[in-house]
């Protein structure tokens, strides 16, 4: 275990370095400078200095070298359209009402889509499981910014229960301000229900037709203790190996929902740092959030053992 | 809102607005006395999150928004009632111009910064020399090229005490021009100029361009909270020398991003001002007729343009001829464009768009727009147009159909009202001359990409002015100046010719006629560029918000007078 969770490590940092060189030369391949749209307009003496300032005149590997550096120690550089901010600042500020937005929208997406998947399976090929898929798949088509928008009318504007924008602050970050959290929540939360319902179904249809259940149910052991006992048990583990994937994408932001809703979160970001290709943000949050998932793999592997003895690890190999 | 292809195509440009959301200004205030202010006088307001907050760095509206409303400089521009800017004494207590139009003396007023210390003359003169420091590279560092030596100093080839702005005494600021520049009058108000406080920026370090608790404050508010990205709570400025007219105690600003989200704001009252809407013009006109709201619109220093490839004759290589390029221009029909397609804006058929002022007086009161006479005998009539177009071909000795003709316009808006103004160019030239167009819709930084690489007939483009004086719309059309690629490298040996002309003329009318011929040629006589529509401004405000204004540059709106009256 201990031999392969060094290579494990070893195999990431490398990946990391593979993805953030990769990042880097794109950028440069792409038309396009972060300060282009700034300077057009503006004298060449001024252009000159403005290239000079940030270092955009330098040769192409003089300005992968310093970025690679700078990268190796987590200084990620400071952002050209945003002055005075780096990654880390960014992070600081707007991560948390993200994470809130994202776990909400999880907790309470993968709480219903798991109820309405068990549902599903044990009424299987009724019209309720019909309608629960039905509706799944209906929800899952539906764009964020359409369902953001619709509630958004309904029950801010028309019927009034709640605000139209804004997100709890100080104090409040965490665990105030509720009315202003419920209709993000909401237009969010239908894609986990989508998904984990669907999800469950399937892996719970798989695992009624195998033989131990066939068994427990010959012992005459109660429906309900079948499905919680065994059922249940073994149809998690495709969920378990799926959660890690959602709670690392639930903390990155949604751009839509956050646009609609005026929610200072990060979702802006990883859009504007692109179009504006600005550099610093744009290797800062790719390495970040590659750093996430493969850390994200990692778990899930490990997870995947314990859940299942049928997979082991031994020796660096599994 | 304005449309989104001109916020992609002039902001690929221009400096001075990246959001014409809060960028289009001016107009009539209500100004209607003898209401009494409520009690609670509170403002909300939708903005763009300001970049930094150091004045040196202001690069577009979202900044002139806010620090015009939290520092003072020399003077303050407010609309009246019928939408004509007035220029007041602010910062300065009066001025007067000597030695030729040449030197620029300012009585300060007797203000203070926010920590209680004395506003003085140095503050303005650290404000130009740091403006100017190569090292910082601001971007609006052209904008104080007039005073003398200014841009010598910029370019590392003269010493900061040669830069013509002096502290002469505490309250008396000099600025020495390079030469007579009536312009200068409208440009001293600037924001990169107001007074700073090296002292504090020293203190603030690294992040005291971010950091609002790191400033102190000279004008009518100071910054109580600032939420980037999403929000910003301004109070009252209780040591602001005019703070007894200075009525709205807080004012609230939201970023929204989403349209229909601010449209059901102002519906529902929880916003007082609202830059109209394509969608909801109409609707909030009506309303507006009712007296339910208040309908403020007027003009904004913006023409936008079709753009000749003259460089290279283009990728069909017919550009270079002044004939076909005429044809081109007249062929569109820009009434029907505007009431069509955009649902606003005004019909151009000259360069310098309404409100723009030589001296006191509007430039286009006084002079018609000189490619109109062409337009109403051509435009219409299908045959002449064709003519005018052959002989073009003929000039060129090219022997060709005009159905084997194409041309490709290159722009940038994907969004819907883009692409119906992009086909309806298509469409015009297609029906009225009977040659091709092809659309090329990129990527911004593709776009640049392609324009720099010549690989074009035509595009789309649009100039916003940066101060009010004509100048700022005809400096840039001589020949090889940095601003050629933008314009198609129009350029024609007798527009330098009138152009020098203009150097050290310092009498209006004179001014003025220079300024007429600039455009009758440009426009009408070398068809060099294809004026297409002026814009516009357009704002509905809550029938209590009283005394809003709304500049034509600079700030969009300018609510340090207003106040709320009727709301409660």
């Amino acid at each position: 275990m201990l031999i392969y969770t060094f290579r494990r490590l070893a195999e990431m940092i490398l990946t990391l370095f593979i993805i953030a060189t990769a990042t880097f030369f794109l950028l440069a391949a792409v038309p396009g400078d972060p300060i282009s749209d700034r300077v057009e307009k503006l004298p060449t003496q001024i252009r000159h200095n403005m290239y000079a300032k940030y270092g955009l005149n330098k040769p192409l590997l003089q300005r992968y070298v310093i970025t690679m550096k700078g990268l190796a120690v987590g200084n990620f550089g400071e952002s050209i359209i945003y002055p005075g901010q780096t990654v880390q600042s960014i992070l600081h500020d707007k991560l948390p009402a993200s994470a809130r937005l994202g776990i909400q929208q999880m907790v309470l997406g993968i709480t219903i889509g798991l109820g309405l998947g068990i549902i599903a399976a044990m009424k299987k090929n009724t019209w309720i499981d019909y309608s629960i898929i039905t509706a799944a798949i209906l929800l899952i088509s539906i764009p964020h910014l359409i369902f953001g928008l619709l509630l958004q009318k309904m029950f801010a504007g028309n019927l009034g229960w709640f605000p139209v924008i804004g997100w709890p602050k100080g104090k409040d970050l965490w665990t105030g301000g509720w009315e202003y959290t419920i209709l993000p929540t909401l237009t969010g939360c239908f894609a986990y229900i989508a998904s984990y319902t669907r999800l469950l179904k399937t892996s719970m249809l798989d695992v009624v037709n195998q033989d131990y259940i066939l068994t427990a149910e010959s012992k005459g052991i109660s429906k309900a203790r079948v499905v919680l006992k065994h059922v249940l048990r073994n149809s998690m583990i495709p969920i378990i190996t799926n959660l890690p994937m959602s709670i690392a994408m639930c903390i990155t932001g949604s751009f839509f929902i956050e646009r609609i809703f005026s929610i200072p979160g990060i979702g802006m970001y990883y859009v504007t740092s692109v179009n504006g290709r600005d550099l610093p943000l744009i290797m800062g949050q790719t390495v970040i959030i590659s750093a996430i998932y493969v850390t994200v793999i990692f778990i899930t592997d490990v997870l995947y053992t314990i859940v299942d003895p049928r997979i082991q690890i031994q020796g660096g190999r599994k | 809102m304005c449309s989104k292809k001109l916020t992609a195509t002039i902001c690929a440009v221009l400096l001075i607005i990246t959001s014409l959301l809060t960028a289009c200004g001016s107009s009539e205030s209500n100004q209607s006395s003898g209401q009494q202010p409520d009690k609670n006088q509170t403002l909300n307001l939708f903005f763009e999150s300001p970049t930094t907050l150091d004045v040196n760095d202001v690069r577009n509206s979202s900044e002139f928004q806010i620090l015009s409303q939290v520092q003072e400089g020399l003077v303050r521009t407010y609309t009246d009632k019928n939408g004509k800017e007035k220029t007041v004494p602010a910062g300065a207590k009066s001025w007067k111009i000597t030695n030729g139009g040449t030197v620029y003396t300012f009585k300060l007023r007797n203000y203070k910064w926010s920590d209680g210390k004395e506003v003085t003359a140095q503050n303005y003169v650290d404000s130009v020399l740091r403006l100017l420091d190569p090292k910082k590279a601001f971007s609006y560092a052209f904008f104080a090229y007039d005073i003398k030596n200014a841009e010598k100093y910029y370019a590392g080839k003269a010493k900061a005490k040669d830069v013509g702005v002096k502290a002469l005494d505490d309250k008396t600021l000099q600025f020495t021009l390079e030469k007579p520049t009536p312009q200068f009058n409208k440009k001293f108000g600037f924001v990169a100029l107001f007074p700073i406080r090296l002292d504090v920026i020293k203190k603030g370090g690294e992040t005291y361009a971010t950091d609002y608790k790191a400033q102190v404050f000279s004008g009518p508010f100071v910054i109580k909270s600032w939420v980037k990205d999403n929000s910003l709570v301004l109070k009252k400025n209780p040591k602001y020398w005019d703070a007894k007219n200075v009525h709205l105690k807080t004012v609230n600003l939201k970023k929204v991003d989403e349209t229909s989200t601010q449209a059901s704001l102002f519906q529902s009252k929880q916003t007082d001002v609202i830059a109209a809407q394509q969608q909801y013009i109409k609707k909030w006109a009506g309303e507006s007729k009712q007296g339910k709201i208040q309908y403020i619109h007027g003009n904004t220093p913006l023409t936008s343009y079709i753009v000749f490839n003259q460089k290279s004759g283009g990728t069909s290589g017919l550009l270079k001829n002044a004939k076909i390029r005429l044809a081109l221009s007249l062929a569109i029909n820009r009434e029907d464009l505007v009431k069509l397609v955009f649902g606003r804006y005004r019909p151009a058929y000259g360069l310098i768009p309404n409100g723009i002022q030589v001296g006191n007086k509007d430039y286009r009161d006084d002079v018609a727009q000189p490619l109109k006479p062409l337009y109403d005998k051509y435009n219409g009539n299908k045959s002449e147009l064709q003519e005018l177009f052959k002989e073009g071909l003929k000039e060129l000795g090219v022997k060709k159909r005009l159905s084997d003709i194409t041309f490709t316009l290159i722009t940038t808006g994907t969004d819907a009202l883009s692409k119906s103004e992009q086909e309806y160019y298509q469409q015009e030239w297609e029906k009225n001359l009977g040659v091709k167009v092809k659309l090329n819709v990129l990527e911004s930084k593709l776009f640049v990409a392609q324009r720099n690489a010549n690989k074009y007939d035509l595009l789309l483009n649009g100039w916003f002015g940066d101060y009010n004086d004509p100048s700022t719309f005809t400096d840039m059309w001589t020949a090889n100046n940095g601003f050629s690629k933008f314009f198609g490298f129009y350029s024609d040996k007798k527009y330098d010719a009138y152009y020098k002309k203009l150097d050290g003329v310092t009498d209006d009318a004179q001014r003025e006629k220079i300024y007429a011929q600039l455009e009758d040629l440009l426009i009408a006589k070398d068809a060099g560029v294809a004026p297409i529509y002026y814009g516009d401004s357009q704002y509905f405000v809550q029938n209590y918000v009283k005394n809003i204004s709304f500049p034509l540059f600079g700030t969009p709106i300018d609510f340090s007078r207003a106040y709320i009256s009727g709301k409660e």
